[in-house]
């Protein structure tokens, strides 16, 4: 049971301080939200992280009013905080981002390494007892947490609407689960990011997994502001950046899993939005 | 010395007339020796004996034995980098151990309810308890109603609620998944055959709640062994030692993959005397057949150099009887005295012989030829044994009790072999070559071929001045080296497991000692120690007792409070729906882990998922033998339900008096652990483990004056060890200076005359200088093993010088490489060389240092005697100022 306690222990600590910390910041100023809809956990879980992040931030900030993190998984969730609270700052998915582009004024400034990475490639996964070879003949229900926006996955990954892909975009907060459904044959198809497909190979359920259809290159999660961005959230912006040669930072970032943060690549994530705008419209 | 000549024309009268005689009293008084050494003679390995007892170090060092008694344990050391493999290894040895409780006294590895009692819940740490408290205060009130109903259903619906809720601990969380996986396995098992019932609680047994003894970074699990020691063998804990080493690789056969291996002083010095003994035996063996050989050529005769080795082999056992009746033993130093007589003992004989020989070329008969032989050989042999004895005697004047024992007994050998060879050695030969004097044909080997070299005495000279010159720069590179560890054999278990130990954990097997009145004493003393860079680790009875009782006794109360109303019924029915409510829970509960399946997924931690899954999969098998197992399963859950809930209320009752802890004082400890820190004296034992590796002189210097800074009485292996090599190093320098001034004197008494003084130590001096260098040049160091070839070489050496000096004095025209006297030098130069030579083939790195420094100075030596001397005798006789002549052999 060694391995088993190995895995409990570091969920219990989540799970004890999540009823320690409840959200605390209502009133303050200096708000900034992780926006990753469809990732497991909740808001409360996740605050004890939350919280480190901001003091971090908050430190390198001195003689402003303390910042405060949250962490958000569902749509709905995302749409309050970021219509009613306005966030100083934002972390979100790429997809998310070019669905809300211009409803929020969203100004990528930074990108993200999660895992090290730079780049970010989706995927359509599906059971390697199923014949089809190319995704168009894929139909019934794919799911994956990038579903909770497909009409950005699909102008991405298929360069059509989400209303005339040929199959159903499922939305799931249990990618795992929706994995093991496909190979059981219970759904036909699976879309993940890189980071899950990494996982998902070093799983059993893996070998029984292929990839049909790939994107390009993508970036990682961005850091937006809700339009230009003031004094404050350039010194936040700065402090992001310089988190990654920080060696106080270190054990933070490994907890974010992100490598630090970097500069956004317009050469990529400009032709990305063209090519969105470019989907959307009728053939 | 006219007196000695006239006694020894005596013996050699009486020899002559009654050689049967001598050798009737000779074998009379070997036997006695014989039978003194068989009954009386033991051998002690007692390391704490080997220096005066009138030290303040030892003195404080036995005192400390007194009291607290051999605190020297070996050391199984088990790689702890998957504990669970590490303490499968120490339970599976532990009982293989056992099986030899003639051998093994105690082994000490893990700790738990049998030595801690009721006890046990004060040695959590504060942070544990107060989490049992509050987890048995949280928990209780939603248990009480569940355990009342005696429903596994319901049982099984609050594990499941807890995994989405607040844990109070990590233990407490890792608890809640053993229980998750056992229960679900036992319900599996039960509902789906009518075997017997078997307790998912078993995690609980006492037998399963051990601490094991790993080292404070978890790195090595380390097993102390306790074990009877037999100092009048010379391993000590061979017995035992074995049946350790078997029982090892027995456990290593049953659980392969899992790396230990034994350590500690005991088994260091156990494992070093093996390979001394295999090496002093080999090198004795050797050497007597080598030295055989020897005689044997060189002489051109097998019986008369064979008679000579039987005369050593006499002088030997005398030695031995000798000792018996005045030291009574041999300690692990004075046991080196047989190679001593062997390498020095023969020289008088060879002397003898070779004397008799020339005497008998020049056509003397037997008795006049063995008469000229013993009174003129005999002068030399005299002075040569004078000085030998008393550069070992000189080692009677230290502190270093080991080397002063070997000096008397090698002494006192090299007295009774020079006896032995003016009297023993002679009847047999007279007895020998009166049979087969018409029949052999006596011959000598000369060294005569050299004597054209030695016609260019400049020439010579000049080369041994500039050689001297040359290897005297080198000098400036020799170096000490008391690092113990490098005197050892390479490649033993014992030592490398002890380096391991030391550098991946911090901790070693040494330890220093102090005593300390009261536990306020030992809280004072503990932190001065812990504030010392050289300190690893301070362990006392603050260690065993456990911190803030009061306030943990209080919490464990409360907990106990909170716990009392759990009372399990142990009668429930289970039907239909019970059996649906069971599958409902555990579904719940598959899917609350699939929730955090999924989180660790997002994590990326897939290790972790295929533990967490693999319980998912036990859980499906039980709900879906609920589903399956028909009509026979609501009697089978109902029989399980009762059967835990018992199981579950006797565990309950087995706990709860543990809820109500007495004070734990040293009074009320386990009687091991008093034994080991409370000594007769009832004094507290301290005990402090050094940070750096102890084998580094440096590093043992550092701690052991940093521990003084604190208590100057300080103890323990490595105090008494920095002190023993300081204290050896010391009694070496001491012996050597000692030794070269009683030789000058001894020398001086023998020739009277100043030139013949310098001219007899010309080659010893030039053979030192010739010795330290070559050492220099070859990186050879001195060691705390091999630095006690100085005096012998100094005893030894001066050998050659007196009789060569001796015979130049007897025959001053005489080209000395003509004389026999240059080839019984040049004989016992290679006697000597070749019985301590053969130590070089030891497998001990000191022993066979030793063999070397005592070869390459033996060798230094013997080339300027045949070289520089005779070179020196050639140009006085050029310059007519040889000296005069005295055939009497007695003073110049």
């Amino acid at each position: 049971m060694k391995s088993l306690r190995s895995v409990i222990l570091p969920v219990i600590a989540v799970l004890l301080a999540s009823t320690a910390s409840a959200a605390t910041a209502a009133d303050d100023p200096l708000l900034f939200d992780l926006i990753q809809p469809g990732s497991p956990g909740s808001t409360e879980e996740a605050a004890p992280l939350m919280a480190r992040w901001a003091d971090y931030l908050s430190a390198h900030l001195p003689g402003h009013p303390p910042i405060t993190g949250r962490y958000v998984n569902t749509n709905e969730q995302a749409r309050i905080v970021l219509s009613q609270i306005k966030p100083r700052f934002a972390v979100v998915t790429v997809p998310y981002y070019l669905e809300h582009r211009s409803a929020y004024n969203f100004q990528p400034q930074l990108a993200t390494r999660p895992g090290g990475r730079t780049e970010d490639r989706y995927r359509l996964l599906v059971s390697t007892t199923n014949p089809i070879t190319t995704w168009e003949k894929l139909t019934g229900d794919v799911a994956g947490t990038l579903c909770h926006t497909p009409e950005a996955v699909a102008r991405l990954l298929f360069q059509r609407t989400a209303s005339t892909l040929p199959f159903h975009c499922q939305p799931t907060d249990r990618l795992l689960r929706a994995a093991r459904q496909v190979v059981r044959g219970e759904l036909n198809g699976l879309l993940v990011t890189d980071e899950q497909d990494t996982s998902l190979m070093a799983l059993p359920e893996g070998a029984s997994l292929k990839a049909l259809h790939a994107t390009g290159p993508l970036p990682p999660p961005l850091v937006v502001t809700l339009g230009r961005p003031d004094a404050v959230q350039q010194s936040i912006i700065q402090t992001l950046l310089g988190m990654k040669d920080d060696p106080t930072a270190h054990e933070l970032l490994t907890e974010l899993r992100t490598d630090g943060f970097g500069p956004v690549d317009l050469n990529v994530l400009t032709p990305l939005q063209e090519a969105f705008e470019r989907a959307g419209k009728p053939r | 010395m006219r007196w000695f000549v006239l006694l020894l024309q005596g013996v050699a009268r009486v020899v002559c007339k009654r050689p049967w005689t001598i050798l009737l009293i000779a074998a009379l008084v070997t036997l006695a020796a014989g039978w003194l050494a068989a009954t009386r003679l033991t051998v002690s390995s007692d390391q704490d004996r080997l220096v005066s007892d009138k030290l303040l170090f030892q003195q404080i060092y036995l005192d400390f034995i007194k009291n607290f008694k051999d605190q020297e344990f070996l050391y199984v050391v088990i790689d702890g980098r998957e504990p669970r493999k590490a303490e499968a290894f120490a339970d599976d040895l532990a009982a293989r151990l056992a099986r030899s409780p003639g051998l093994i006294r105690q082994v000490t590895y893990r700790i738990g309810p049998e030595q801690l009692g009721q006890n046990l819940l004060l040695y959590l740490d504060m942070e544990q308890v107060e989490a049992l408290k509050n987890q048995a205060e949280r928990t209780a009130p939603e248990l009480t109603p569940i355990l009342k109903s005696g429903r596994i259903d319901a049982l099984l619906g609050w594990i499941g609620r807890q995994l989405s809720g607040p844990i109070t601990s990590e233990q407490a969380g890792a608890a809640l998944f053993d229980v998750m996986g056992s229960l679900v396995d036992g319900l599996s098992q039960s509902v789906t055959t009518d075997g017997p019932y078997r307790s998912p609680l078993a995690q609980f047994d006492d037998n399963r709640l051990h601490r094991y003894t790993f080292t404070d970074n978890g790195r090595f699990l380390v097993m102390l062994i306790d074990v009877p020691k037999d100092y009048s063998t010379s391993e000590v804990i061979e017995e035992p030692l074995a049946a350790i080493r078997k029982a090892l690789n027995e456990s290593r056969a049953a659980l392969p993959g899992v790396a230990a291996g034994l350590t500690g002083r005991p088994v260091l010095q156990s494992d070093e005397m093996r390979t001394t003994n295999r090496d002093m035996m080999r090198a004795t063996i050797i050497a007597v057949i080598g030295v055989s050989l020897l005689f044997t050529l060189a002489f051109g005769s097998l019986w008369r150099p064979l008679l000579g080795v039987l005369t050593l082999l006499v002088s030997i056992v005398w030695t031995l009887g000798f000792t018996a009746a005045t030291i009574g033993e041999l300690n692990l130093l004075s046991a080196v005295f047989i190679l001593v007589i062997i390498g020095v003992g023969i020289n008088w004989g060879m002397h003898l012989l070779a004397r008799y020989m020339e005497e008998r070329e020049r056509g003397l008969p037997v008795e006049e030829a063995l008469t000229k032989a013993m009174v003129t050989a005999a002068v030399g042999n005299l002075t040569c044994a004078a000085t030998a004895a008393a550069a070992f005697f000189c080692a009677l004047a230290t502190d270093f009790k080991a080397l002063a024992e070997l000096g008397f007994i090698a002494g006192s050998g090299i007295l009774l072999s020079l006896i032995a060879m003016l009297t023993v050695y002679p009847a047999l030969l007279l007895l020998y070559d009166r049979r087969t004097d018409r029949r052999g044909r006596l011959h000598l080997t000369r060294l005569a071929p050299l004597q054209a070299l030695v016609r260019r005495p400049v020439l010579v000279l000049t080369g041994a001045v500039l050689v001297t010159v040359a290897l005297g720069v080198w000098t400036v590179r020799l170096r000490f080296d008391d690092n113990l560890l490098n005197l050892q054999s390479q490649g033993l278990e014992s030592v490398e497991w002890e380096l391991a130990l030391m550098k991946e954990s911090r901790e070693s097997t040494w330890f220093a000692a102090t005593q300390v009145d009261t536990l306020d004493d030992a809280e004072r003393l503990t932190w001065q120690l812990s504030k010392l860079p050289t300190v690893g680790k301070v362990t006392s009875l603050l260690d065993i007792l456990p911190a803030e009782q009061y306030h943990k006794r209080q919490l464990l109360e409360q907990a106990a409070v909170a716990l009392r109303p759990l009372t399990p019924r142990t009668d429930a029915p289970a039907d239909p729906a019970s059996v649906a409510a069971t599958r409902q829970a555990l579904r719940r509960m598959a899917d609350g882990l699939e929730l955090i399946e999924e989180k660790l997924f997002a994590a990326g931690r897939e290790a972790d998922i295929k533990s967490v899954h693999a319980l998912i999969d036990r859980i499906d098998m039980a709900e879906r033998a609920l589903r399956t197992g028909g009509p026979a399963v609501a009697g089978r859950l109902a029989r399980f339900q009762q059967a835990f809930m018992a199981d579950l209320a006797e565990r309950l009752d087995h706990w709860r008096p543990r809820l109500h802890p007495a004070q734990v004082t040293p009074d009320t400890l386990p009687e091991v652990v008093r034994n080991r820190f409370i000594g007769q004296n009832a004094r507290k034992l301290i005990m402090i483990t050094p940070a750096k590796n102890i084998w580094d002189p440096k590093a043992m210097a550092e701690f052991v004056t940093e521990l003084r800074t604190v208590d100057p009485t300080v103890t323990g292996p490595p105090v008494t060890s920095y002190e023993a090599t300081r204290l050896m190093r010391r009694s070496f320098q001491q012996t050597a200076l000692l030794s070269l001034a009683v030789v000058a004197a001894l020398v001086w008494f023998h020739f009277q005359r100043g030139r013949a003084v310098f001219l007899a130590f010309v080659p010893l001096l030039t053979g030192l200088v010739w010795l330290e260098g070559a050492m220099g040049l070859f990186g050879i160091s001195f060691n705390l093993a091999n630095f006690f070839a100085v005096p012998i070489l100094i005893g030894t050496g001066i050998d050659g010088g007196i009789q060569m000096v001796q015979r130049m004095y007897e025959e001053p025209h005489r080209p000395m490489l003509e004389t026999s006297t240059a080839t019984s030098v040049t004989l016992s130069s290679l006697t000597t060389l070749l019985a301590f030579g053969s130590l070089m083939l030891g497998q001990h790195r000191g022993i066979a240092s030793l063999g070397q420094i005592m070869a390459l100075g033996t060798f230094s030596i013997m080339v300027a005697t045949i070289f520089i001397l005779p070179a020196i005798h050639e140009r006085l006789i050029r310059s007519g100022r040889s000296g005069r002549s005295n055939t009497t052999g007695g003073r110049p």
